[in-house]
């Protein structure tokens, strides 16, 4: 089995649309918080990209693609730069891409069947099917960046993004792939998706407070974030720089209920990456959470920490209270954060604490980034329908 | 061919393709200028929309019979001549 490493990050979020911009929003600890463009008179809030300039740079034509598929081009070019990948130094066909996205296309069947039910149009825009096919947004990143390797979407909800870097890496490993570009996007802020969100009762009127006492929800967000993972050997052939280390991978069900987590299936993914990784719950120094802001995700997802990790609980911080949830994108986007993490020896904070929940007794880095000494992190995602997913980053 | 059905058509493919419009004209190629298979599907779409009418076409074929500004603008020029024919001799249609 070869190892991967991580040789490239890109990141299109709320609070930053590249990587630096994105890591001194997450480290600031300003929140994104927005009435939706699509619904300008509600009260809901939402983590809105407001400043598309980047899609003036975009490698091909902008108006073919659904939104989600426009940010995961985006961060892919950026992960894809960092990187260093070219034809002269990698054989493309070699070359896979992944992307996790919960739903597809959104916007564009909002916008299209808007026209057909309320304009009276006879027809919708002829895109509209390429536009909002699952894996359209895999195929946009092949094609803006000349990808030949094998090529699709992953969808599990919440934990698309995470799902995708570790199927990636295990194609790697398997000797499928040299190199993969892998992560999550996710464009769901139109008006249909947003209000039916609203309808299960779980948007947080405000801003999203994960761990913290007076939490009252998620905050919808978008965005996309990627990583570039090779095998190590390709890595050390062509001189990349390498980021970090994908060390382990594990993804599970519950097998028990649609929207309840359970603390068992959270544990039992922290446990079998750390195991894949060949590291212990001491060697951890920082998780990077799930953490929503729900009542439920959030006491479970502290339950499954410390039962993992036992009396040596790292500081864990939830970045969804200053980017919002970003769905399938989420796990992508959390996954360039936790690299950067270790890379800049600095936690990004858990943004909008009021002050400490029982239910939630864990050191979650509150309000203000902090200085730390780490070789090893964790970022986990879990997702509606019982589907739990952890990576493991080493330096 | 009447000129403002060219002038119009000229506006959405210089729009599509960033060009000028003084460097379109009823003889210039779409292939030539720029339009690909997208651009082709969204330039019949936006046609469509404006002038009301249906391009009856067939994505494997219209490619073939399509080729300059020109051609398009004729196309146009014969559809809404034929809507308005149509209208004319079934008043309930046209109402």
């Amino acid at each position: 089995m070869r190892d991967v490493v991580v040789t490239g990050l890109g990141v299109v979020a709320p609070c930053g649309a590249d990587v630096p911009s994105f890591w001194m929003g997450l480290t600031s600890g300003i929140a994104v918080s927005l009435a939706p463009t699509s619904i300008p008179d509600s009260k809901l809030r939402v983590a809105e990209i407001v400043d598309l300039q980047f899609l003036e740079t975009l490698p091909v034509k902008a108006a073919a693609l659904d939104r989600s598929a426009q940010f995961a081009v985006t961060a892919s070019g950026e992960a894809l730069t960092m990187a260093g990948i070219d034809a002269e130094n990698t054989d493309l066909s070699r070359v896979a891409v992944i992307m996790g996205n919960g739903g597809a296309g959104l916007n564009t069947l909002d916008e299209q069947f808007h026209r057909l039910y309320h304009d009276g149009l006879p027809r919708t825009h002829p895109m509209t099917v390429s536009k909002s096919m699952s894996s359209s947004s895999a195929s946009w990143v092949s094609i803006a960046h000349g990808l030949k390797g094998p090529t699709f979407v992953i969808a599990s909800a919440c934990a698309s993004g995470t799902h995708a870097i570790g199927i990636g890496a295990e194609l790697i490993k398997s000797g499928m792939a040299d190199v993969a570009v892998v992560g999550g996007t996710e464009a769901p802020l139109n008006r249909g998706t947003v209000l039916a969100w609203e309808s299960m009762r779980i948007l947080a009127p405000d801003v999203c407070r994960p761990f913290s006492k007076g939490r009252l929800g998620l905050l919808l967000g978008e965005g996309a974030g990627v990583v570039v993972i090779e095998s190590e050997e390709h890595a050390r052939a062509r001189n990349a720089a390498v980021l970090a280390r994908l060390a382990g991978f594990s993804c599970s069900a519950d097998a028990a209920d649609m929207f309840n987590p359970s603390e068992e299936g959270m544990a039992l993914v922290m446990n079998q990456s750390l195991r894949a990784a060949g590291l212990s719950g001491d060697d951890v120094g920082y998780i990077n959470a799930h953490g929503t802001g729900t009542l439920a995700n959030d006491k479970a997802e502290t339950q499954a920490i410390k039962a993992v990790f036992g009396a040596s609980v790292p500081p864990v911080s939830s970045i969804k209270s200053v980017t919002g949830h970003g769905l399938g994108a989420a796990g992508g986007i959390e996954a360039v954060a936790t690299v950067l993490a270790l890379l800049k020896q600095e936690l990004p904070p858990t943004a909008n604490f009021l002050e400490a929940d029982p239910d939630c007794d864990l050191d979650c880095v509150p309000n203000a980034s902090r200085r730390a000494r780490l070789s090893a992190a964790l970022s986990n995602s879990f997702a509606f329908g019982g589907l739990n997913a952890s990576l493991v980053f080493t330096s | 061919m009447g000129q403002p059905t060219i002038n119009r058509i000229a506006e959405f493919v210089a729009k599509q393709t960033g060009k000028d419009m003084s460097d379109i004209t009823a003889a210039t190629s779409l292939e030539d200028i720029g339009i690909d298979s997208f651009d082709f599907i969204e330039l019949v779409f936006q046609i469509e929309e404006e002038f009301g009418v249906h391009v009856d076409h067939n994505q494997n074929d219209v490619a073939a019979r399509l080729k300059s500004v020109g051609d398009i603008a004729n196309l146009i020029d014969d559809l809404v001549a034929a809507k308005a024919a149509k209208a004319a001799g079934n008043p309930n249609e046209a109402a």
